[in-house]
């Protein structure tokens, strides 16, 4: 009885799966615009990728969004980033401006990758052109820190310069990026501690008199809210593709 | 006489389920068969693309390497048999054949210092192996689609009804798997 469930679970996995991308992709950050697995980037050019980015998509819908890994696993490079650029549909959904910077440190392989709507900005050659002017020379000292904030602004200028935007306006907008929790963990005053106290009591006469009817609402309606909220408390992507444009590089 | 009408119904609600089916995935081939059209063009796009480009990049590459006439003549055989590739087949194994070509064009910079530091040799080359690349995922998209129509067509009820109603197996574009390496040259160093 057991072997025929187990055999009929794997038949619907086997059939469910789906056959577009056998790769793996690792999932995004919270931050979405910067995923430094490979732990290479400073927090200085964290920060100054997460402003510039949040506020790019914030005024036009382009993403412009950084990854770096330790390998790609015996994948080439532009598979691994076409795929991972359609799994995270990098850019808005209609205008498919997104943007990827993808770099690989142990297979020392970089590559730009550009979606359909931004194929006129960044032809494959300026791309390529980009990284031997930012990248390379930077990764071959060893600086990727260096190296990927150099392409990213040099990205995100032709980014801007395409929607008609100016640096100036980049930098008045930075206010729409609140990095994520600055609240100082919550103070602890007498008045909060008097709330606590509160609860408390009420939870304890609801367990005496009510079976702790309302404690279990009160639970399940937080339960509720914190699933809804941690959705909008990252970013993610808006749905948008790429064809396969872009450019390699090694180093 | 009332078994007989028994019959009759049992009969009546099974070519109606039948017809119910038949017409549910005919309407899926049509949906289906659209996109494999639409996909199939996204490849003649990149291929029209490809075509476009290797004029230009010969040119640069006979600047600085005028001796290697056979992959000239290679590279020009190569795209006169993809523009008049007119079925499937026929524009699968030009592409294989092109791409071969157009890796060992590009390979060729390797031994020619200066042709492999000139910058309208290396922008050319970042957009050949751009559409390369773009040809290696329009055919992923289609092969994908294609899958799609044909396990539709193929499968019950449409396996007998896809030939009547002009529904053509998808055919993949899938050649020689290897030879459609993205051509690469190595700028870095």
């Amino acid at each position: 009885m057991k072997k025929s469930i187990a055999a009929i679970l794997m038949l619907i996995v086997i059939f469910v799966m789906p056959v577009t991308f056998a790769a793996t992709y690792p999932n995004h950050t919270r931050d979405f615009y910067v995923n430094d697995f490979a732990d290479v980037l400073s927090s200085e050019t964290e920060q100054m990728i997460m402003e510039t980015s949040v506020a790019l998509s914030e005024a036009t819908g382009a993403q412009i969004v950084v990854v770096t890994i330790d390998s790609l696993d015996g994948q080439d490079i532009e598979s691994y980033s076409t795929g991972l650029f359609r799994e995270w549909g990098i850019g808005d959904e209609k205008k498919n401006n997104g943007l990827l910077l993808l770099v690989a440190i142990e297979d020392r392989r970089s590559r730009i990758e550009v979606g359909y709507g931004l194929e006129g900005a960044l032809n494959d050659a300026k791309t390529g052109r980009i990284q031997d002017e930012y990248l390379i020379a930077n990764f071959q000292a060893g600086d990727y820190d260096a190296g990927i904030a150099g392409t990213y602004l040099r990205l995100a200028e032709e980014v801007y310069a395409e929607y008609e935007l100016s640096v100036e306006d980049l930098q008045s907008s930075k206010a729409y990026y609140n990095p994520v929790e600055t609240k100082s963990d919550s103070e602890f005053t007498i008045f909060n501690l008097l709330i606590g106290i509160v609860i408390f009591i009420l939870m304890i006469l609801d367990l005496i008199f009510n079976r702790g009817r309302l404690t279990r609402l009160a639970l399940y309606a937080l339960a509720r809210g914190s699933k809804g909220s941690s959705r909008g408390g990252g970013f993610g992507g808006g749905g948008g593709s790429s064809g396969g444009g872009g450019s390699s590089r090694s180093w | 006489m009332k078994k007989g009408l028994i019959v009759l119904i049992v009969i009546g609600v099974i070519i109606a389920s039948l017809a119910g089916m038949v017409i549910s995935k005919y309407n899926q081939l049509v949906v289906l068969d659209e996109e494999v059209n639409m996909s199939l063009s996204q490849i003649d796009n990149q291929l029209q693309r490809r075509n476009d480009l290797i004029p230009n990049l010969v040119e640069s590459v006979k600047a600085f390497a005028k001796q290697e006439r056979e992959i000239f003549e290679s590279v020009a055989n190569a795209r006169a048999a993809m523009m008049s590739a007119g079925t499937v087949e026929q524009k699968d194994a030009a592409n294989a054949e092109l791409t071969g070509s157009l890796s060992r064009l590009i390979a060729i910079s390797e031994s020619y210092p200066e042709l492999k530091s000139d910058e309208n040799f290396r922008q050319l080359s970042d957009e050949l192996a751009g559409t390369e690349n773009r040809i290696a995922t329009a055919r992923m998209d289609y092969n994908n689609v294609a899958r799609k129509y044909n396990s539709v067509a193929k499968r019950f009820p449409m396996n007998i009804f896809a030939g009547m109603f002009g529904f053509d197996d998808a055919i993949y574009f899938e050649a020689s798997e290897g030879a459609d390496q993205v051509p690469t040259v190595d700028f870095g160093n």
